[in-house]
């Protein structure tokens, strides 16, 4: 069909775009269901092996992200509690910078700047490793050996990086308000036990409980994404890098519109 | 072989294809094709660069499904069975690919040990044992147990997949150029070996080598493929007198 014949007809146009949408999200979804059936088909087999392979996913998307997550923390905690600070005067003393901070830093940016940490390290690593695996007949290799590669590929690393999100946000909160308060505090008149007891005051359950669930949440769609644009990949190594393309900018939306609807959610 | 052996091992197929139709992006490949492999039989499949050998073995493993007709391994026909059949039937198969399709970011012996890793519950001292025979026997340098398979060179790789694809003792094995990117002596150590392991065993063997002078005595039957079709297939005997007149790729238009 001519460019000019989808110019001619915009209902055609949306229809197409939404079949594909819909296609997109419902292969997602069976991606996600299949992960976890398989975790319960064939746990019989090769535990050990998805096991180890789990564990090395937490280590290169976790243990291996500590240094940038803590430099990219402490400078979000400087510079929240900093801003925060300069207007201290102005609009409440310390329980409002701490309120600002549980606000910021736990409820909202913990989570999704370290869900964009992952999606610039992890994520392209895994849809780049899965589109070369196919490319190089690796995943034909697996099958034909009886391995199933949902459950050898897929699903060690959507528990492996839900977890390392999981622990690596967790991280970023207590560098972003401990770390970035102790370098605030060589410009601001507040004393840390202060600090501290204001910030647990302000600190409730919902607020953990959105930074965890958003933190889940961010970890499942990173790795589904990302893992499903390499798995896309049918031919050629041209391929490949438009599959980690295509999966970090999906992850990214994914993320902000998660981050956004659960913000809403709880606010309402 | 003998005229008996021979006789009785045609009554007992491990795989069946019937009028076999197989298409790839719109484009016919294989149309109404037949193909037999009988139990402890090696079948040597040929035919000119392209004409889809390596696809056929694909597809006669289950690896690729087809549309139209069936391909029927020890009875069970692939596109109709479950899947966990599917996968029970495949831990009785070994497959060595035309690039070897080791997986690149384990080493050698993790590579080797993978089937038995997943589908077995034996202790790492056993795997260890299995792992050292297969590849003593394989000649496999120990030394590059440690190494990925892109530091090692496509004759290690081949060997590694070879021993890759015997670790389960398979009763069926398919073999795509198991000797390319291997010297003389070391593709006539591969025969030999595989000739023995094949008498020991008494396993099936389907294998595609474009090198065929040097596949010959390993196989019983040979096949011709040509315009999706096998045109011309028989006991190696009756066929190999039409093999001497190939010297190149364009003699195999028949």
């Amino acid at each position: 069909m001519s460019i000019a014949g989808n110019r001619a007809d915009p209902v055609e146009f949306l229809g197409s775009w939404l079949i594909n949408k819909f296609r997109y999200y419902s292969d997602l979804s069976t991606l996600l269901f299949l992960s976890f059936k398989e975790l319960i088909s064939e746990r019989k087999k090769g535990f050990s092996l998805i096991w180890e392979i789990t564990l090395r996913q937490i280590y290169f998307t976790g243990v291996q992200a500590l240094k940038v997550t803590a430099f990219v923390s402490l400078a979000l905690g400087t510079l929240v509690i900093v801003e925060a600070g300069s207007q201290m005067n102005l609009l409440g003393g310390l329980k409002f910078i701490c309120q600002i901070l549980v606000l910021v830093i736990i409820r909202e940016l913990g989570s999704l700047f370290t869900a964009f940490i992952v999606i610039g390290r992890s994520g392209t690593a895994m849809a780049t490793e899965l589109g070369n695996m196919i490319v190089a007949h690796e995943m034909e290799a697996l099958r034909a050996m009886g391995i199933n590669p949902v459950y050898f590929l897929v699903t060690p690393r959507l528990i492996g990086v839900t977890i390392a999100v999981i622990c690596l946000t967790i991280f970023f909160d207590l560098i972003a308000l401990l770390g970035g308060f102790l370098i605030a505090m060589l410009i601001l008149p507040v004393d840390f036990i202060t600090f501290l007891k204001e910030l647990m005051s302000s600190l409730t359950g919902v607020d953990l409980s959105v930074g965890f669930l958003k933190s889940f949440a961010f970890g499942l769609l990173i790795s589904l994404t990302c893992t499903y644009h390499g798995l896309n990949v049918r031919y050629s190594a041209i391929e490949v890098p438009q599959a980690a393309t295509k999966g970090v900018v999906s992850a990214i939306l994914a993320c902000i519109i998660f981050n956004v609807a659960i913000t809403i959610l709880f606010y309402l | 072989m003998s005229q008996q052996e021979f006789i009785n091992m045609q009554h007992d197929p491990i795989i069946e294809a019937k009028q076999v139709s197989f298409y790839f992006d719109g484009r016919p490949i294989f149309q109404d094709l037949n193909f037999q492999l009988n139990r402890g039989e090696a079948y040597l499949l040929l035919g000119p660069s392209g004409s889809g050998k390596s696809l056929l073995l694909k597809i006669l493993s289950g690896l690729f499904l087809v549309a139209q007709g069936s391909v029927k391994i020890a009875g069970i026909d692939l596109a109709k069975a479950a899947p966990q059949v599917l996968q029970e039937l495949r831990v009785k198969m070994g497959f060595v690919f035309q690039d070897a399709a080791l997986i690149s970011n384990m080493c050698l012996y993790d590579n080797i040990a993978l089937p038995l890793r997943y589908h077995t519950s034996i202790s790492e001292s056993e795997i260890k044992i299995k792992i050292a025979e297969q590849m003593a026997q394989l000649q496999i340098d120990r030394q590059s147990d440690f190494l990925l398979p892109a530091q090692l060179s496509m004759e290690m790789r081949k060997r590694a997949a070879l021993a890759r694809a015997l670790i389960l003792e398979p009763e069926l094995l398919f073999l795509d150029e198991p000797t390319m990117g291997m010297g003389e002596e070391a593709s006539l150590h591969i025969w030999q070996f595989l000739q023995a392991y094949r008498q020991k065993k008494k396993i099936s063997v389907i294998l595609v080598q474009t090198d065929w002078r040097s596949a010959l005595p390993f196989a019983d039957r040979i096949g011709f493929l040509k315009g999706g079709k096998i045109v011309c297939a028989g006991p190696k005997e009756q066929v190999k007198d039409r093999l001497a007149q190939i010297s190149r790729p364009e003699n195999f238009l028949f």
